[in-house]
């Protein structure tokens, strides 16, 4: 069954990219989502999303303090630690602070292995922004021919911007599946669908995704309580034990906006014209990050697919210490007062469960069942 | 050595007592702009402050406000209001007093220091220092729903490259039109080119303070610097600050010339690194006590001012801005240090390990590392905050410091 193939692959995610090493293949790892994946794909090299672990850090504690956060904390302990010594290289975007310094770290710690800085702007705004945000994605574009030594052939491009296509769409298939009412998919096979396609080829991530579409298609979920549909928001969510504890406080994610979920999937890459041009468009007009300004286009996102799911609540998933997501959190908290939809912050560090959070969690499905939310 | 300037409760230098009065004057002719109905804007550090004294716009500070705060110990409840409002209290605390204020009881408050800060009309800041400063504005523009402008740029390693200065320039030449449009002002070429010129005049003597205080003994020490830098950050470009450092010059100089140190007996000489603990200047003071002094931070030296060469304005502009240390990578950060270490002859170094600061923050430790290894100065890690002073465990710090400055003291021997 697809379900077990996404649990098997996600129980050591870093396993798959190790094999295609072993057999010759370049693999990149990606730390952010503003990293045209693309062109590493059409440079004949494999993207990796690195996503941090939940393990222990020390290694790292010796050059980041505590409140650089555990995702990057973790990555720097990963690359020290040399669980990522496979890789052919890692890519870095200007994204959060924390994310940024991870670049200087890496080039002074772990200088054996290349790191490529995708110097965009933070601000995706007026006409020099964009000269500049083209500018980086060019720049890389160029590292990675260098780096291969072979040119990117628009052909390749094409062929490239096809897979994320196709891999895009799936993704946003089975969104709908799981927003259908009643839910054509468990909360908790989207997640791990969704997780997984970070440590598998995109070609490979298709097939299954094809698979647990079909699967899906006709007979109605197995699941027919009445859960109470939720949406989560939030940078990352990779903690797949939270999906089940919230099925047992009486609801279930119908939706999301998470960084590491639909706002990584959602806008495609334009099929005519010029393909350099038309991905550098698509990640310049994305759904935005946090760690990117303007923030609408993202708050824009996450009412659609709440009006979408017809949720009837928000979770604020948010990393401790990650200040772009700790400021947007009270905004989007009053602005969903507003409508009348209620949220729920939870502060996580890559991990979510503990008897704190399932109280909490309880209590918000009440409210929001109860409706005695004002 | 001849007699000691007055110490502990007094200045080293006498010109140093200005300080307050320019503070004051500045949020008061704040006050009286927006009384008079002229443009106010909301700026953040590091933004291209010259513009707005050549446009007439009066550029409010909140982040002086949050310190001023601090160094009065009315930090706490503003954050604490902040905190109640949904701001983690792991932000930046600047910015949680401002928000204390803004989304409390609001800027117009009249139990304020100096009366409230005026409201603002427009929004301007830049991601130079750090992201959590735009986030921070987004909020504050939530709350008003006024303009704003943010001005953007990528971590440098020195010279800054051309294609960064284009990249800055650009924006600015983006900036000026949205503030003539957005505030009906007109920009001058020729008065901003005078701006820089006053602005260009006071860095040098900043600077040329900075470097004297390398001399043994050191003329004066971090507390009173860290309250003499105000005009520096807010107020280039306006001829009060020329005065003022003027002062603070010539009696700096005066003092290396005689001889005569801020400590009496100067036998330990230390480096600061980060945004002082508002709340506790004091703690650069205590030192003294052991014939310590501070005589170095890099957030004096790196993080306000700089020089411009006038025979090519903009490009000096843009660098000046760009070349900043929040703004540096790590590798730039510590050849910056290396040498100024051996320049003002430290003995050793603090790295205040701010948890407000992410951004001055990260890298620290490689810093140490790189100047125990490289021209063996020891230095000693102290967590806290900047201005709110629920971060800071005064006991600790205390033996801390203590066993460092004897530690020192014995490698002296
Ligand atoms: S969670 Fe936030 S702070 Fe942490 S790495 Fe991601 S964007 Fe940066
Ligand atoms: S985090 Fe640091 S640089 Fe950023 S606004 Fe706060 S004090 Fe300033």
């Amino acid at each position: 069954m697809v379900q077990t193939e996404f649990a098997r692959i996600l129980a050591d995610p870093l396993e798959l990219s190790r094999q295609w090493s072993r057999e010759g293949r370049k693999v990149i790892g990606c730390l952010d989502s503003y990293i045209p994946e693309e062109f590493i794909h059409a440079a004949g090299m494999i993207p990796l999303r690195i996503l941090g672990s939940t393990g222990n850090v020390t290694l790292a504690d010796s050059y980041l303090p505590v409140f650089a956060g555990k995702l990057a904390r973790s990555i720097l302990e990963q690359g020290l630690r040399g669980d990522l010594v496979h890789l052919a290289g890692v890519a870095v975007s200007n994204s959060s602070d924390a994310v940024r310094m991870l670049y200087d770290l890496w080039g002074r710690h772990i200088p054996q292995q290349r790191a490529f800085l995708i110097d965009v702007p933070a601000i995706l705004e007026g006409e020099t922004n964009h000269r500049v945000f083209r500018q980086a994605m060019l720049d890389f574009k160029d590292e990675l021919e260098k780096f291969t030594g072979k040119t990117l052939e628009s052909a390749a491009l094409r062929r490239s911007i096809a897979v994320f296509n196709e891999n895009r769409k799936l993704l946003k298939e089975m969104a709908s599946l799981l927003s259908a009412s009643p839910p054509r998919l468990s909360a908790e096979t989207y997640l791990d669908a969704i997780l997984s396609g970070f440590v598998l080829t995109k070609e490979q991530h298709n097939d299954l995704l094809r698979q647990l579409l079909e699967s899906s298609s006709g007979k109605t979920s197995e699941n027919t309580e009445k859960l109470v549909p939720l949406h989560v928001s939030g940078p990352i969510l990779v903690d797949r034990s939270f999906l089940p504890l919230v099925r047992k406080c009486g609801a279930t994610l119908a939706s999301e906006d998470l960084g590491t979920g639909s706002r990584y999937f959602w806008d495609e890459v334009d099929e005519v014209g010029d393909p350099v041009e038309a991905i550098v468009e698509r990640y310049w007009n994305k759904i935005t990050e946090s760690y990117k300004t303007p923030m609408e286009r993202r708050w824009l996102h996450l009412l659609n697919q709440i009006e979408r799911s017809r949720a009837a609540g928000v979770i604020f998933v948010i990393e401790k210490y990650s200040d772009e997501d700790q400021y947007d959190y009270p905004v989007w908290r009053d602005r969903l007062r507003s409508r009348g939809i209620p949220s729920l912050l939870l502060d996580s560090e890559l991990v979510l469960e503990s008897e704190q959070v399932r109280t909490r969690v309880q209590t918000f499905v009440e409210i929001v069942k109860g409706g005695a939310f004002s | 050595m001849t007699s000691a300037a007055p110490k502990k409760k007094g200045r080293a230098l006498n010109s140093s007592y200005e300080a307050a009065i320019v503070l004051k004057d500045y949020w008061e002719g704040a006050a009286r702009h927006r009384v008079e109905g002229r443009p106010v804007a909301w700026v953040s550090g590091n933004v291209p402050i010259e513009i707005f004294w050549a446009l007439g716009i009066y550029p409010v500070y909140p982040e002086n406000y949050s310190a001023v705060c601090a160094s009065i110990q009315r930090a706490q409840e503003f954050c604490e209001t902040a905190e109640e409002k949904g701001y983690s209290i792991d932000l930046c605390s600047y910015s949680r007093v401002n928000l204390g204020i803004v989304l409390g009881k609001g800027v117009d408050d009249p139990t304020l220091p100096y009366g409230g800060i005026p409201r603002p009309d427009m929004l301007v800041t830049t991601r130079i220092p750090c992201l959590p400063q735009v986030k921070w504005w987004e909020v504050v523009r939530e709350h008003f729903d006024i303009p704003m402008f943010v001005v953007d740029a990528t971590m440098v390693e020195l010279p800054v490259s051309e294609s960064q200065r284009q990249h800055y320039l650009g924006q600015i030449r983006e900036l000026i039109p949205f503030l003539e449009q957005k505030l009906a002002v007109r920009f001058h070429e020729d008065t901003f080119i005078e701006t820089l010129r006053l602005s260009d005049r006071a860095a040098e003597l900043w600077l040329d303070i900075m470097d004297l205080r390398a001399a043994v003994p050191s003329p004066v020490g971090s507390r009173e610097m860290c309250g003499n830098v105000f005009p520096l950050v807010a107020m280039l470009g306006n001829p009060k600050t020329i005065d003022f450092f003027s002062h603070l010059r010539d009696e700096a100089q005066q003092c290396v010339q005689e001889g005569k140190g801020a400590v009496e007996n100067e036998r330990i000489r230390l480096g600061w690194d980060n945004i002082p603990m508002w709340y506790n200047l004091k703690f650069f003071s205590d030192v003294e006590d052991r014939n310590a002094i501070f005589t170095y931070e890099t957030y004096l030296r790196y993080v306000w001012g700089g020089r411009m060469d006038l025979n090519d304005p903009w490009t000096a502009f843009a660098n000046k801005h760009l070349d900043v240390w929040l703004n540096y990578s790590i590798n730039q950060r510590i050849k910056t240090l290396l040498s100024d270490v051996v320049k003002f002859k430290l003995d050793g170094f603090v790295f205040h390990q701010n948890r407000s600061c992410k951004r001055f923050s990260m890298g620290q430790r490689d810093l140490s590392q790189v100047m125990q290894e490289k021209i063996g100065v020891p230095s000693l890690f102290i967590e806290s905050d900047m201005a709110d002073p629920r971060a800071y465990a005064e006991a600790p710090t205390r033996v801390k410091m203590e066993t460092f400055l004897e530690m020192l003291e014995a490698k002296k021997h």
